[in-house]
């Protein structure tokens, strides 16, 4: 029983320092994709129009910035294999 | 017995707007925070809730294949969808041309020309777990919380973006979106 407390609090804290561990620049990132990933799953034709046209804007500013950050962090972070799971992880 | 993709597609499964839709544990604690916020005034229109898990992969799958981002061959099946996305000349031979065309008829009808990135397959909305509603109200706003406490709203803005009303909800475990005003009309299970 102790053994599996101590497992799962190894488990946490590894969790926590991986999610601290991440530099900056992607951190950055990881802050545009996620939301270019939940603005990709709002947009719906059956929506007003206003919140079609705010959705396909939201999307060419967040997402386009996303995409772009994305293309650079691949080749800076090439030899980072955690670091490039993490960015690999998004398909816009 | 499956049917080559085109338009006709585009109607079978449809985005909804009404509570019943949702998943149950959702639908409950969103039903309670509508029943609070009519009572107190809020002005309330319903845009989206549930989208079929089935209308997201017609979405998702003819946007990708309409820009040539994927073959028809490979794009995966979905169990209740019996669409073919590969259309084949006479001789039976594959026809990219045939096949990428019926996906942009999708595209179009789907109304998604403008949208320039791939709609997501999985979301809040496809679990049930999401409403989209623009809400607005006239001069200070007293409204119950789900413990019963009434809370009044004095502050700005009267709308769905207001932190005071974003806790009265919290209560009822409705989370406005975290993204700010990237989605004004966004609720969820966990604000996702």
């Amino acid at each position: 029983m102790k053994c599996l407390i101590l497992l799962s609090l190894f488990f946490l804290v590894s969790c926590a320092q991986a999610t601290e561990k991440v530099p900056a620049d992607v951190a950055d990132f990881l802050v545009n994709a996620d939301d270019c990933q939940h603005l990709s799953g709002e947009w719906d034709s059956s929506l007003p129009e206003t919140q079609k046209r705010n959705i396909e804007n939201q999307v060419d500013n967040v997402c386009s910035k996303a995409k772009a950050e994305q293309k650079k962090l691949k080749v800076r972070y090439r030899n980072d294999k955690e670091t490039l799971k993490i960015i690999n992880e998004y398909d816009f | 017995m499956k049917q080559l993709s085109g338009e006709g597609w585009v109607a079978r499964f449809i985005g909804r707007n009404d509570t019943q839709s949702l998943n149950p544990m959702f639908r409950g604690s969103v039903e309670k925070f509508l029943k609070s916020l009519k009572d107190a005034g809020v002005r309330i229109t319903i845009s989206a809730t549930f989208r079929p898990p089935e209308r997201a992969y017609l979405m998702h799958w003819s946007w990708k294949l309409s820009r040539g981002l994927v073959k028809p061959t490979d794009i995966p099946a979905k169990s209740g969808v019996d669409i073919d996305w590969v259309h084949r000349a006479a001789d039976g031979k594959l026809n990219n041309i045939k096949s990428t065309n019926a996906a942009k008829d999708m595209v179009r009808a789907f109304g998604m020309t403008n949208l320039h990135v791939a709609p997501a397959l999985n979301s809040r909305h496809t679990q049930g777990n999401a409403i989209d509603m623009t809400l607005s109200w006239s001069g200070n706003l007293t409204i119950k919380n789900n413990n019963g406490e009434s809370v009044v709203i004095e502050n700005l803005p009267r709308d769905g973006m207001n932190n005071k009303l974003h806790e009265v909800g919290k209560s009822f475990r409705v989370m406005k979106y975290h993204g700010g005003a990237k989605d004004k009309p966004h609720w969820s299970t966990d604000g996702q």
